[in-house]
């Protein structure tokens, strides 16, 4: 997937963080990114890096930019399943079911993976807001049971290796995963996953299906991933 | 000469010969049946959760017989444009769909099933597959929804081996499934389970499409606008669902009164 990102207002707030004698310090930072999705009828595995609008409804991410019937798939980790929505200009609330009934707008929080499948060629996605993790802090994406597979994104739009970065920064920082944790990254031109696990034994620290060594999985901004932690209680931390 | 205990031998030995070909028989056929079992059980995944109606609808035509059945009107030929349309749900009768694939792909898109370069056999003689996934009109009209629906559902080819597909619809009078309406058009049974009902019938199919399933969730796409990398998912907007020729009673009496005449005639002669 080409993706594209820029973070205009970063520089500008990282200049301040320098004045400020090291202490804590929070403050909200904001920044868009744009993620193509140039295929129509194709399955892209997407997440929203910013806090939008209200409650990041799809409808406040996407305002209305996404081509009539273009669709939305939400995981639910718990039933290993699927919720189908789609954008319908005759349902009164934009948004319909596979059956034509109308429902609400699909709800997109930070962290959170979904499949976005455009009716249309040629989209272009631009996200907007506010990023979700403050200057010197730091959240965390739960992941409470073994052999579950999450649908995440990263919470600060970083791209590039998994293993970049710590609690504090620099990068999308997967590194505290269970040994044998397994990551599942979607390729839409094959619509096919690629799999790699955690493995201490690999001198990548990451093996593939058949235990031979490969390189971290890498992301790029916007683009969400299947997690599945070997233990429970695991937790993605990312910080600013 | 041969004494009793060689008799006996040869008996035994013919024993262990005849049990070891059975043996041999029975090990190349569980071999064959699992090599066929294989084939029969290569299924890839596509993504059953929706019809898409940005690329797929139907619509209903009371005055045109499908070209599978010879075309026409219903009024006679000659009697007026074609277009007496209606979507799927305001006729007053339910439609039920089946997604259909042939292994003939050949690198490009094939020519509609109705259209009449293809023949009623080239539908109904085997060329076309049941793929086992269909659907039925949703609450708005024209529009489709899929029956069991799922974001990972399997079809009877492998994962990566592209097919045709296209989508066939029917009217609920003339049955719920692929396998009974199929039956009832190929050998023109319809004909006295609509005039029973004393309702029309419809049947249409889609401007084909050709996929290669995946092994993975979501599925691949079978519905949409334009060609991926998946192949070329099915783009059949308004796909019309032709009224299908009933002859009325009178003619079948005619046609009835004309056979009888003409088997008394020859009698005569003989």
């Amino acid at each position: 997937m080409r993706t594209k990102t820029l973070l205009t207002a970063l520089a500008a707030l990282a200049a301040g963080i320098l004045t400020s004698n090291a202490q804590v310090y929070s403050a909200n930072v904001v920044g868009y990114a744009s993620v193509a999705t140039p295929n129509a009828g194709v399955n892209y595995l997407l997440t929203i890096p910013f806090a939008i609008g209200v409650s990041n409804g799809a409808n406040e991410v996407f305002g209305n930019n996404l081509p009539e019937f273009s669709s939305i798939l939400i995981w639910h980790p718990n039933t290993s399943s699927y919720t189908f929505s789609k954008t319908d200009t005759g349902s009164p609330t934009g948004w319909s079911d596979n059956a034509d009934s109308p429902i609400s707008p699909p709800v997109l929080p930070v962290g959170q993976g979904f499949f976005l499948n455009p009716s249309d060629a040629n989209v272009t996605n631009v996200f907007s807001g506010a990023i979700a993790v403050n200057v010197g802090t730091s959240n965390s994406i739960p992941l409470p049971n073994a052999g579950v597979n999450y649908l995440v994104g990263c919470l600060v739009p970083y791209a590039g290796s998994v293993t970049n970065g710590n609690n504090s920064g620099g990068g999308p920082n997967l590194n505290g995963l269970p040994e044998f944790s397994s990551v599942l990254i979607w390729n839409p031109n094959t619509s096919s996953y690629t799999f790699s696990k955690t493995d201490t034994g690999s001198p990548t620290g990451w093996s593939d299906n058949a235990d031979s060594p490969v390189a971290p999985p890498t992301i790029s901004v916007g683009q969400g991933l299947f997690v599945s932690p070997s233990d429970v209680n695991a937790k993605w931390t990312t910080g600013l | 000469m041969l004494n009793g205990r060689q008799v006996c031998n040869l008996k035994q030995n013919n024993n262990s010969r005849n049990q070891y070909n059975i043996m041999k028989k029975l090990v190349l056929t569980i071999v064959s049946a699992f090599a066929v079992t294989g084939i029969a059980f290569a299924q890839g995944d596509i993504n059953w959760s929706s019809i898409s109606p940005s690329a797929m609808t139907a619509q209903t035509n009371s005055f045109l017989y499908s070209p599978l059945f010879g075309g026409g009107t219903a009024n006679g030929p000659g009697t007026g444009a074609a277009g007496v349309t209606g979507s799927a749900t305001t006729s007053g009768l339910s439609y039920y769909y089946e997604l259909l694939y042939n292994t003939s792909f050949t690198g490009s898109q094939v020519a509609g099933a109705s259209s009449p370069s293809n023949s009623f056999a080239t539908l109904f003689g085997g060329t076309w597959l049941d793929a086992g996934r269909g659907g039925t009109n949703s609450s708005t009209a024209g529009r489709l929804t899929p029956i069991n629906s799922g974001t990972s559902l399997t079809v009877p080819w492998a994962a990566g081996v592209t097919n045709n597909i296209i989508l066939v619809g029917w009217s609920a009078n003339l049955g719920t499934s692929w396998g009974t309406v199929s039956n009832e058009l190929a050998t023109g049974s319809y004909i006295g389970i609509l005039q029973g009902l004393g309702q029309n019938g419809f049947f249409g199919v889609s401007a084909a499409g050709f996929i290669a399933p995946n092994s993975a969730d979501p599925g691949v796409t079978v519905f949409a606008t334009a060609a991926g990398p998946q192949g070329l998912p099915i783009n059949s907007l308004l796909t019309p669902l032709y009224l299908l020729p009933v002859p009325e009673p009178t003619t079948i009496a005619l046609a009835g009164l004309s056979g009888l005449s003409l088997l008394m005639f020859r009698r005569r002669k003989v």
